[in-house]
């Protein structure tokens, strides 16, 4: 019974996550589409300069838009997947622990797996 | 000594160290180098080598000579009074990179937040014009958009903010992040050398489950060693040891 409640409540989970992550996703694009948009205009109103001569305000824009990426990827992270950390998974699945165990050597494993690896080797 | 047997890597590091008692950092670093010639392994020349170039203000080298220090010092005596001294300069050595890398990213951060503040209002008071006290659409998206620009920055910039370090990464005796992280037949994880403490001056039971507990019971909790390791990484403040 706990196996199956754990699946649905883990899909449940994922639905609620995934309708959320969309909406984030969709507010953090088009924001830093607008400020983009901003800098770029207030770049262009601010310094008008010949162009292919590019100034320290110009390296400074080119910068700032760099920085503003790595602004919004860094807002954006813990909603893009990714490798959950190794810590936190079976050596043996590899996937994320439900009921991690440890042995005697200090290595933790997923309980059932490794009471099924118990029971088919034994020695 | 070093005049009769200048191969002996000793004697090199035993005249580092009364270099190190002169702060004669140069020679440290001079003596040092030749004991790591003779001996790769050598904990103390690593160690004082470290110390050295933190002096020079070479941080990265330095950090990374006092790591080395600590891997051979973990690996040949985990218990040993060299290993917790080469953690704690190596604690301080990453807590300044961190201190220095941490206001350059903050006043980074703190110049694009304000400049991407003043363009989306310019550009607000040139696209839309309204009378004074009339709040439109355009206007209330205005607003939102400024407190969205709030949180995604206060989010960008978060892993510098000194925090509670989590719970389950922290010993629960001491209350202070994991260093040698131990646990329990009963699943509760504690600082090795506060349980062994614990073991020898109270009693020999489980603090928190209070059930029986030998000292050859406890197993080194490598999963929560990986992940205290994973956060410092992330957040070199915690780093700060009190």
């Amino acid at each position: 019974m706990v196996d199956e409640i754990w699946q649905e409540l883990a899909k449940a989970k994922y639905m609620l996550w995934e309708h959320a992550s969309s909406k984030r996703s969709w507010e953090l694009q088009s924001l830093k589409e607008a400020c983009e948009t901003a800098l770029r205009e207030k770049h262009f109103l601010d310094d008008s300069q010949p162009e292919g001569f590019l100034d320290e305000a110009g390296i400074s824009h080119m910068k700032q838009l760099e920085v503003l990426r790595q602004v919004f990827r860094k807002a954006g992270e813990a909603d893009i997947p990714c490798e959950v950390p190794d810590y936190l998974c079976c050596k043996i699945t590899l996937d994320i622990f439900c009921d991690p165990v440890i042995t005697p050597s200090g290595v933790t494993y997923e309980r059932a797996v490794i009471l099924d690896h118990l029971q088919k080797v034994i020695c | 000594a070093i005049t009769l047997c200048p191969n002996v890597p000793v004697y090199w590091t035993n005249r580092a160290l009364c270099h190190r008692r002169r702060n004669d950092w140069l020679k440290v670093e001079e003596d040092c180098r030749r004991a790591i010639q003779l001996d790769y392994s050598s904990v103390k020349a690593h160690y004082m080598l470290g110390l050295a170039l933190l002096q020079k203000q070479e941080l990265d080298e330095g950090v990374k000579e006092l790591q080395k220090a600590l891997d051979l010092g973990r690996g040949a005596n985990p218990k040993g009074y060299m290993v917790d001294e080469i953690w704690q300069e190596l604690a301080k050595a990453k807590y300044m990179l961190w201190e220095h890398a941490s206001s350059k990213r903050s006043w980074e951060l703190q110049s694009l937040k304000e400049a991407c503040e003043t363009a989306l209002r310019e550009k607000h008071f040139l696209d839309d014009s309204q009378p004074e006290g009339f709040l439109d659409e355009a206007g209330i998206s205005h607003m939102k958009q400024l407190e969205v620009l709030r949180q995604v920055f206060r989010k960008a910039g978060e892993a510098d903010i000194p925090c509670e370090v989590p719970d389950y990464l922290c010993c629960k005796i001491t209350l202070d992040i994991f260093c040698d992280p131990v646990i329990t037949p009963s699943g509760v994880t504690y600082e090795r050398a506060v349980i062994l403490d614990h073991l020898q001056k109270v009693g020999k039971f489980d603090p928190i489950t209070r059930e029986p507990l030998d000292q050859s019971q406890l197993v080194p909790n490598l999963a929560i060693k990986e992940a205290v390791q994973a956060y410092l990484d992330k957040h070199g403040w915690a780093y700060k040891l009190d």
